[in-house]
């Protein structure tokens, strides 16, 4: 008998205990197994997601013994497969791996036609008469029936962006927003897209993309997260977003979830978020991370508080180089975020951040001018320790997006949520 | 791919479309063959504009702001040239301002008659007064704010006050100090537990566990809690913490409506835009009352939103007590509603944007039969300040029997002459005297004899010497014979109820405190402490009964504590007594 009916086995006679049986219309949609292969233990998620069974574990493509266990207990299947030399075939019949690729080539050329149609469509017409344009407005309904269901984060997204440049009748954004959207309908169609082109497809269908190595796992990792802020989707105020550093490599992650639908981890702002399990999706800055085993504490301690600090930028200009190469990779998917450690903070009307150098960083304010007043009262003449923000540009500026800052008070560090 | 060719530069093009312009010419401006199709002009024209656009980005010294317009909205004021429509309260530039008046007299005037930040402001400034040097200051004056400050219960201005009696000497300042110290306790406790939640050690969420009276002290003085505490009411209230249902949710944005804590503004914020109905009805009134420059912008934005009579009166109002009326002539209109939800809401605006010209249509409402309606009414001609609303005040004050009523229109008839002294008139004292009603006094002149009298009064003395020897049976046997003799006199009932209290034996002590209300109604309501035990008694009981699944008996229960005056309760605890009775009525 394997470890899989051993479990079974239990599992049936702790039922027979219970003399129960199982709620009408009760499902499991996630499983965490701890399964032993030769002596090592791993952690595999399986979880069921639109009808297609995934799994995670932390070893990635190493543990495929302990995932193939795993889904053999699941399975119910007798005889647990051994996985063979490296390079044989392991696998159980119709269980995919990660480096599987099911293309869904209709349903790509489709997506690629519609996309390649609003991008048609907006030239012809022009972005000053877009937004009240039929035919424009059809062509984003179609793209939206066109996309995966659920509808993925990154396309409503794409949409949110789209309809305020074009409502603003920003010419710069629509053009990059159409350029990605051009980018993409190529990379759908190509066979074997570049790295690129696959962190393209990945900002834009997350996981529902199936394309290989679209997927990183994460394990025991400690992540802050410093600020959330609501942003535009298919509907108005339709995705949360929050965004985590990574206290290892200062990577800036981002978890998101749309408005009224379940999804995305728990707890308030700020926390620690210490990652048993995760996932994270190869795509634009920055990228996207999905926890499937996590711990949460309210309390972030001073010397996370200060390690934060240590990866803020301190060379603003060094920020506009970043911003406009990830712009050049992903134009119209990358929404960079950043942390800066001002050296002085102008206060007189609007704040303006400035560096070591003298280089100014200045604060979106047309989007939400209260946001620059909040920071400017609590701020109480002190300069911010960090200032973090989504960056973002206007008629060749870059400017950020308030979402937070800390203070040095005495000698703890206080926090301030603005978004 | 340049721009350096004949016709408009490419990024005209994207902006005039290719349908108005010579694709062939664009074509070779982007350097594809002439028959090229459309469709890779188009995506040719996109890619090498956005290319453009991204390589112009950049950080330069002298561009030190965003280029683009605000979007803030303005501020809509009222056209009240009166002394109190032109003072501010000392965050604004304008000349008058409340932190800089030194006359006692006209801070209380202020105090009564005043905006919600104006009050909160003249707290603060007599707070200062009282605590510096008293030289120049009449000592009547002194006397005077003194009074008003112990004895002032406005749930609006609790923190505010707490702040100000912390630093009283005496009775009334240790009282303070020590319900401080009480606080600080609870809050370190509830911090612990709150850290335990997030372990995952305890399952159920630490605030929604906490009784109604304890809850309501702590949110009242969010400001004073630490920012771990802070952010996890603003998981909650967001909705991610995992556990809260929708009615626990509401429950405490409902608690938070007089936090006025910035801390709290993005997850308010939050609900404000994305919520369902009920919440966003509850985060509109907590919002308004937060002095906090993001708050005017989300609620416009609210606002211009809303379609539903209920929600857009309730903004209407957060609006007014953010210094916005805009909202003023769609609370004037809401008035004339059917729904009597909206109607309150209406006056409830009215009491932050309304002017003196809308006391008529407010004073009709006096006559609706609706106790709530007639209770909203009152309180916002007390805040319209017209000396025409007197006449109409005295005639309820002389008709009602209920004394939660006398309490409303006494203080609306001192908001009004206080308002009248501002404005430089005189105040008739006429006008503002009230009769008092015939009710209690027709009861205080039954007396027993005077026999009788002396032996109930020996037994209530034994009965105080058994409660101190710990012998609480004897006492109370002690206290029920002092009663029984002598029916006319409430202190032993009192003492009865008080032992049950402290035993919380919420329903007998009920029972007792009821006694005494019909005896000497005055006796439990003109006294803070019985009052404050009684009140307490009356939110516990509810919450037993109300977790025994009879939801209707504790609303009878939170409506009878509410028909008392409660203005000597503490405010904490009658807040939270109308909060959890407007839960259960919607």
């Amino acid at each position: 008998m394997s470890d899989g009916d051993d479990i079974r086995a239990a599992a049936k006679k702790a039922l027979d205990e219970l003399r129960a049986t199982p709620a009408p219309g009760a499902k499991v949609t996630r499983a965490v197994l701890e399964v032993d292969v030769a002596g090592r233990t791993e952690m595999v998620t399986v979880v069921m997601r639109d009808g297609k069974v995934r799994w995670s574990s932390p070893g990635g493509a190493e543990d495929e013994a302990h995932v193939v266990a795993a889904l053999a207990a699941l399975a119910g299947t007798a005889q647990t497969p051994v996985p063979g030399d490296a390079g044989a075939e392991t696998t159980l019949p119709g269980i995919r791996t990660v480096d599987d690729i099911i293309p869904d080539s209709a349903n790509r050329t489709a997506l690629a036609d519609v996309l390649d149609e609003v991008v048609g469509a907006v030239v012809r017409i022009g972005v000053r008469e877009a937004s009240g344009s039929p035919t424009v407005k059809e062509g984003v309904e179609r793209l939206i029936a066109s996309a995966p269901s659920p509808l993925p984060l990154g396309i409503s997204r794409w949409v949110g962006m789209f309809r305020e440049a074009v409502a603003a009748r920003d010419l710069g954004t629509v053009a990059r927003i159409l350029d990605g959207a051009a980018r993409v309908a190529q990379d759908l169609r190509d066979a074997s897209p570049s790295r690129e082109a696959r962190r393209r497809i990945v900002s834009w269908l997350g996981t529902t993309a199936d394309v290989p190595g679209d997927i990183e796992r994460i394990s025991d990792r400690v992540l802050v997260e410093v600020g959330r802020e609501q942003l535009n989707g298919v509907e108005r105020i339709g995705i949360e977003r929050r965004y985590l550093v990574d206290l290892d490599s200062g990577e800036i992650l981002r978890e998101e979830r749309a408005r009224g639908l379940p999804g995305g981890s728990f707890g308030p702002c700020p926390r620690i978020v210490t990652v048993g399990l995760g996932e994270v999706e190869d795509g634009a800055p920055p990228r996207r991370v999905r926890f499937l085993q996590y711990a949460v504490s309210n309390s972030v301690a001073d010397d996370q508080w200060a390690r934060v600090e240590e990866m803020a930028f301190r060379r603003f200009g060094d920020l506009a180089t970043d911003y406009r190469r990830a712009l050049a990779r992903y134009p119209g998917l990358a929404e960079p975020f950043a942390i800066v450690a001002p050296k002085s903070c102008q206060t007189d009307d609007i704040p303006v951040l400035l560096d070591a150098d003298g280089q100014p960083l200045p604060i979106a304010h047309a989007d939400d001018p209260a946001l620059d007043a909040a920071l400017r009262k609590v701020a109480d003449g002190r300069v911010p320790a960090w200032v973090a923000g989504r960056l973002t540009d206007a008629d060749g500026v870059l400017l950020m997006n308030l979402c937070a800052a800390g203070f040095h008070d005495g000698r703890t560090a206080q926090f301030l949520r603005l978004t | 791919m340049n721009d350096a060719r004949e016709g408009p530069p490419l990024i005209e093009t994207l902006r005039d479309g290719l349908g108005v312009g010579d694709t062939a010419q664009t074509a070779r401006a982007l350097g594809l063959a002439l028959e090229s199709q459309p469709q890779a002009v188009a995506r040719a024209l996109v890619a090498v504009v956005a290319t453009q656009e991204i390589a112009r980005v950049e950080l330069r010294a002298e561009r030190r702001l965003d280029p683009r317009p605000s979007v803030q909205p303005s501020l809509v004021t009222g056209a009240d040239s009166s002394f109190l429509g032109q003072l501010g309260t000392g965050g604004d530039s304008s000349g008058l301002v409340v932190s800089a008046l030194d006359d006692v007299r006209t801070l209380l005037a202020v105090l009564r008659a005043g905006k919600l930040r104006q009050r909160r402001a003249a707290v603060r400034r007599l707070g200062e007064i009282l605590g510096k040097s008293h030289r120049g200051v009449p000592s009547e004056d002194l006397r005077r704010a003194t009074e008003v400050l112990t004895h002032l219960r406005d749930v609006e201005l609790a923190r505010e006050l707490s702040d100000v009696r912390a630093h009283l000497p005496g009775v009334e300042g240790r009282e303070v100090r020590a319900e401080r110290d009480q606080f600080l306790r609870l809050s370190r406790d509830l911090e612990r537990r709150v850290a335990a939640f997030w372990d995952a050690e305890l399952a159920d969420e630490p605030i929604a566990a906490l009784p109604g009276d304890q809850r309501a002290m702590l949110m009242l003085r969010v400001v004073e809690l630490s920012d771990t505490l802070a952010f996890h009411l603003g998981a909650i209230v967001e909705g991610i913490d995992g556990v809260s249902s929708r009615d626990a949710r509401l429950s405490l944005v409902t608690s938070l409506r007089h936090a006025g804590d910035g801390r709290l503004v993005p997850a308010l914020r939050v609900v404000l835009e994305r919520e369902d109905p009920d919440l966003r009805i509850a985060a509109a009134r907590a919002l308004g009352r937060i002095d906090d420059p993001r708050v005017h912008p989300a609620l416009v934005s609210a606002y211009d939103r809303s379609v539903v009579d209920l929600q857009r009166t309730v903004i209407a109002g957060a609006l007014g007590l953010a210094g916005d009326a805009r909202g003023a002539e769609y609370a004037r209109h809401a008035l004339e509603s059917e729904d009597g939800e909206v109607r309150v809401s209406a006056l409830e605006a009215l009491e932050a944007v309304g002017g003196t010209e809308d006391w008529e249509a407010v004073a009709r409402l006096l006559e609706v039969g609706d106790p709530r309606t007639c209770v909203h009414a009152v309180r916002a001609l007390a805040r319209l300040g017209d000396a025409r609303a007197l006449g109409p005040l005295r005639q309820l004050r002389e008709k009602t029997g209920v004394s939660a009523m006398w309490a409303e229109v006494e203080d609306a008839v001192a908001a009004i002459a206080a308002r009248l002294e501002l404005r430089g008139e005189e105040v008739d004292a006429e006008s503002t005297a009230l009769r008092i009603s015939d009710g209690v006094e027709a009861l205080a002149v039954r007396q027993a004899p005077a026999a009788a009298r002396l032996w109930s009064y020996k037994d209530y003395l034994f009965g105080q010497l058994w409660l101190a020897l710990g012998g609480h049976d004897r006492a109370v046997a002690r206290f029920e014979r002092a009663a029984a003799r002598r029916p006319d006199w409430g202190a032993p009932l009192v003492a009865i109820g008080m032992l049950h209290a402290r035993h919380n034996r919420y329903s007998k002590a009920l029972a007792s405190f009821r006694q005494v209300a019909e005896v000497d109604r005055r006796l439990v309501e003109r006294h803070p402490i019985v009052l404050r035990t009684l009140l307490r008694c009356f939110l516990r009981r509810a919450e037993e009964v109300e977790r025994d699944g009879r939801g209707d008996i504790a609303r009878g229960l939170l409506e009878e504590a509410l028909s008392m005056d409660l203005r000597r309760a503490p405010s904490a605890l009658a807040f939270e007594v109308r909060r959890r009775h407007e839960g259960m009525r919607v």
